[in-house]
């Protein structure tokens, strides 16, 4: 489903975060949200996660309106995974993906019959089933991301949007992880710090400076060493790779 | 099916159980001790389950005296221990107690000014006792909680909370530490003391039902919380993505904990230790998904309070110690262990 943002200005303190942000996410395609430490993405992704009212502008999930919707009824289209979100509990991992079906449950304790079959599934999309009785504190970094996305997919949404999910994850495990993202299907848009990454998995990339959106557009029309340059202040080169045709971001130092 | 899915109806069943049996057993214990075959028979007879050959005393020692009073202890147990628990995890602070919100210290204020200056000094608020005195202390205490508590958009942060609560609690232990000194009435302040550790020992019928109607109530209404409760485990930001009305959420439980504890508080003064340490006890067997947790943690605690105040009127002949201090001293050493099990198992 197409997520379109529109005009979102937002402030914190006194001090604009976002401002006149504008933004089209293809259905069915990975949008890579870029942009430099304090750019405003973690914002950006809360205010279209529905969780933070924007003081201006408007968030459509097709044509309705995110804001305006009941709120278990945008925790059934819209699924958010923070960025190393943790708890204290103790919680299997089978209990941490049934979290993804409260909004289906009934406010009152039971009744979600199709709860278990969504359950497995997302266990065996992220690859956590064989995880499933597992203690959440005895998880490795990238097993805990991997349980995070099943219980984001419990929730069986529309759009998935993702807070620089690969933190903290070894180089395998950041590419086994977007690599599954990818191949799910769904609207995603992703908070990136790694180009490459960025450039490897993404459709399409935009990109913050400042609390402003300074480019959209498909991967290739983005990434250009200008772009990076004005707006993280490196000198870099961008290639295109002979063989796989993907794009690679050679950095040659802080731009003078 | 993880095993554990069938630990918490195994444990529920043998808790309640275990509560039945000790309610039983404590209504034969005290200074005249009844057999537990005759204490059955004057309950039974009492409840029309046929005809029983009872002797009046017995009836009158088992269904008048200790019934209203055991069954007090059982629901405030309950009362405190499910209230705990859920602020624990609303707050996600271990160290959350049902007496967070200032309940304790509010109702000590009206309870004080009672005992001290007597009903007179409340009488134009239309309360004529240290009960009604201590539900209105606790209610104002709570008020003004949330009111220092409430951030710009309604909205309770735990953090805030807490302070909110300390700094209460601060000026009304002034407030309480002032009277009794300035009174000069050494009795007055035995008085004081044995209230704030918490007893059971003046329950008659109908505050001991009631007691009970709040307790249940409480349970089964956080309990049909317990999804809601449950999404709170990555935080605030994760249980709003997952279609939770926080705000509203917290307030709810937070002004209904109050009050369920403020009325438990009203009638058994401040036991402490109960609604801090069942749920840590609790949690430990049942696992941290409230749905188990809470009904488990009131019965748990419906036992524990049972027994700890069957102790205070029976370890000293012919003298009440406060349940709170039974309860204190039980406590404080499981909260060691407990402590100390935590630091290994990190």
């Amino acid at each position: 489903m197409r997520l379109s943002v529109d005009g979102l200005g937002w402030s914190a303190g006194g001090r604009p975060v976002l401002e006149d942000v504008s933004l089209t996410c293809r259905s069915g395609r990975v949008t890579g949200l870029l942009g430099p430490n304090g750019s405003g993405k973690t914002s950006l992704l809360r205010l279209v996660a529905g969780l933070v009212r924007p003081e201006s502008g408007i968030v459509r999930l097709g044509d309705r309106d995110v804001h305006r919707m009941r709120v278990r009824e945008r925790g059934r289209v819209l699924a958010l995974v923070e960025q190393e979100a943790t708890t204290a509990l103790d919680l299997s991992v089978r209990q941490v993906v049934e979290l993804g079906r409260t909004p289906y449950r009934s406010r009152l304790v039971v009744g979600d019959p199709e709860g278990a079959e969504a359950v497995t599934v997302a266990l065996r999309t992220a690859q956590v089933e064989e995880l499933a009785g597992r203690a959440w504190r005895t998880l490795s970094g990238g097993e805990r991301q991997r349980t995070h996305l099943a219980r984001a997919l419990a929730q069986q949404p529309e759009v998935l949007l993702l807070d620089e999910p690969t933190n903290h994850l070894d180089l395998r495990h950041q590419l086994d992880f977007l690599g599954r993202v990818r191949g799910l299907g769904l609207t995603v848009v992703a908070a990136l710090h790694d180009l490459e990454l960025a450039a490897a998995y993404c459709d399409d990339l935009a990109v913050l400076d400042d609390g402003r959106l300074v480019a959209q557009g498909p991967v290739g029309d983005v990434l250009t060493p200008g772009l990076v340059e004005r707006v993280y202040g490196v000198d870099v080169a961008v290639e295109r790779h002979p063989v796989h045709d993907r794009l690679h971001v050679r950095w040659n130092g802080v731009a003078s | 099916m993880s095993s554990r899915a069938l630990v918490a109806p195994g444990a529920a069943a043998v808790t309640a159980l275990v509560l039945l049996v000790s309610v039983a057993v404590a209504l034969g214990l005290g200074a005249v001790s009844i057999p537990v075959s005759d204490v059955v028979a004057v309950v039974a007879r009492r409840l029309n389950l046929g005809t029983y050959d009872v002797s009046p005393l017995d009836d009158q020692i088992v269904w008048q005296l200790r019934l209203p009073r055991v069954l007090g202890a059982a629901a405030v147990g309950a009362g405190l221990s499910v209230c705990g628990a859920v602020l624990q995890s609303l707050t996600r602070n271990d160290l959350a107690d049902p007496y967070l919100l200032g309940i304790s210290s509010g109702a000590a204020v009206g309870a004080v000014t009672v005992i001290v200056l007597g009903t007179s000094a409340v009488g134009v608020l239309g309360v004529a006792s240290v009960t009604g005195a201590g539900l209105l202390g606790a209610l104002g205490a709570l008020a003004v909680v949330l009111l220092l508590a409430a951030g710009p958009r309604g909205e309770l942060s735990p953090a805030r909370t807490v302070l909110a609560g300390v700094l209460v609690a601060q000026a009304c232990g002034a407030y309480v530490a002032a009277l009794i000194l300035m009174s000069g009435d050494s009795d007055a302040a035995r008085r004081v003391l044995t209230w704030t550790l918490g007893s059971v020992a003046g329950l008659r019928w109908d505050s001991a039902l009631l007691l009970v109607v709040v307790a249940v109530l409480g349970t089964v209404a956080f309990t049909a919380l317990a999804g809601q409760l449950d999404a709170f485990a990555f935080g605030d930001v994760s249980a709003r993505s997952l279609g939770v009305h926080v705000d509203r959420l917290r307030w709810l439980l937070m002004v209904g904990t109050a009050l369920v504890t403020a009325s438990l508080v009203a009638y058994a003064g401040t036991i402490g230790f109960v609604g801090l340490v069942v749920p840590h006890l609790v949690r430990a067997v049942t696992g941290a998904l409230h749905r188990a947790l809470l009904p488990l943690s009131a019965l748990v605690g419906a036992v524990l309070l049972v027994w700890a105040d069957t102790l205070a009127r029976t370890v000293v002949d012919g003298q009440e110690i406060p349940v709170g201090v039974v309860t204190a001293m039980v406590g404080t050493p499981f909260f060691a262990w407990l402590l100390r099990r935590r630091r290994e198992a990190r």
